[in-house]
């Protein structure tokens, strides 16, 4: 290091003397402060030569007309692509892709007893799972939005709707009820999702697959 | 978690400014743009401040600020909460200032119109001015995390413990790196005496 000696005479470190300026601190060692004529001269010089920077703390740049609009665009363009639920997790943020819930959401009410089939794809088609990478810059792709309908997602919350066919012989709202508990435990154990609500529909009664009310199952 | 509602329904609750951080930022977790959009107001003068003062340039500090804030919508559902929002805004804009700077290489901050000592002492207001030109110059030419440092602490008021948080170091290291970047100034200064 050039330039000055960083000590002065009386032993005091020049840096010390500094950051008191700068931090407009108390001196550490005021008695010997009062009395040093080394420290007061140094004091008497940073003072003078740091006064400049003082000045520049106090001319801040203005911000830019406009800055907000130009971040809450691209936030927008962004926030309305929810094709992804996000788990915040301790170390990085999980994203489950619509479909997946909806899948998952699928295989929970198939479960419950009476359900005879629910309406929607059985399992994402493999061009949807090829496309899941490019999805958070292109959009999804026609297979992911049909594999999605029926699913909301905002952030980690989740809202489902299931269209089933049932058996005859078990009361609905019984049915229904059971759907939901198994739609919220499904998808909260697999995704960690928070399914804030389901709707159930029940479109059709089906016995032994044969289409009760329109006659054209089987 | 409950909104906290007013008396009376006026403009300041409407537009969220009666709203505390914590608040909008969980709302805006859980996928809020309006809530966000408020906190982008609050916040984007420190953002735009910080990131001029690191890339010394308005049209490179407002690319940095706006990747800035649009990181930080991205980045929301790992904020913890454990420091303030505006800490950890300070660290994403840190990052993207650096980033930006990095992308830019080489960034010659010797640019050779630095202005010099004058040998003779012309108008007083003209030595003033060429002087704080001079000293934008010595902050920019600062190596970036002695810039990080001195800027948050200087210039934006951080305590030394703050900054350290922000840059992701002990204490002792950013005292040494102020320590460091405020010798470089007043060498600069000296030789405007």
């Amino acid at each position: 290091m050039t330039g000055p000696a960083r000590e002065l005479a009386c032993g005091c470190s020049l840096d010390d003397l500094l950051a008191q300026v700068a931090d407009g601190a108390d001196p550490a060692d005021p008695e010997h402060q009062r009395a040093c004529p080394h420290c007061r001269a140094a004091l008497a010089e940073l003072a003078e030569l740091w006064a400049p920077v003082r000045a520049l703390e106090e001319e801040p740049p203005a911000t830019p007309v406009g800055l907000d609009a130009k971040v809450m665009e691209r936030v927008s363009a962004m926030a309305t692509h929810a094709w992804h639920a996000v788990v915040p997790e301790r170390d990085g943020v999980t994203r489950v892709a619509a479909w997946v819930v909806a899948v998952v959401a699928r295989r929970a009410a198939q479960r419950v007893e009476g359900v005879r089939s629910v309406r929607g794809q059985a399992a994402p088609p493999p061009a949807a799972v090829a496309a899941v990478r490019a999805e958070w810059t292109t959009g999804p792709t026609a297979a992911q939005r049909a594999g999605a309908m029926g699913i909301g997602v905002a952030g980690r919350r989740v809202v489902v709707t299931v269209q089933l066919t049932v058996a005859p012989g078990h009361p609905l709202p019984q049915l229904a009820e059971d759907v939901r508990r198994s739609v919220v435990a499904g998808v909260g154990e697999l995704t960690g999702l928070d399914v804030v609500e389901v709707d159930v529909h029940v479109a059709d009664l089906e016995e032994d697959g044969v289409n009760q009310i329109t006659g054209d199952g089987a | 978690m409950t909104t906290p509602v007013p008396g009376d329904l006026d403009a300041a609750f409407l537009d969220g400014r009666h709203l505390d951080d914590a608040y909008l930022v969980r709302r805006a977790q859980q996928g809020s743009p309006d809530a966000f959009e408020v906190l982008v107001a609050r916040h984007r003068d420190q953002v735009y401040r910080v990131a001029h003062r690191l890339v010394g340039e308005s049209a490179a500090a407002e690319d940095v600020a706006q990747d800035a804030l649009v990181s930080a919508w991205r980045a929301l559902p790992s904020f913890r909460g454990d420091a303030a929002f505006s800490t950890w805004l300070h660290r994403i804009t840190t990052n993207a200032a650096r980033q930006l700077l990095t992308r830019r290489r080489p960034v010659d901050p010797l640019t050779g119109e630095e202005p010099v000592p004058p040998s003779e002492h012309p108008d007083a207001q003209v030595v003033d001015a060429e002087r704080t030109r001079a000293l934008r110059a010595a902050v920019r030419a600062l190596p970036f995390d002695q810039r990080a440092a001195l800027v948050l602490v200087q210039f934006e008021g951080l305590s030394y413990l703050e900054a350290a948080r922000v840059l992701e170091v002990s204490e002792p290291t950013l005292r040494g790196r102020i320590a460091r970047a405020r010798r470089s100034l007043l060498d600069t200064m000296r030789g405007w005496q």
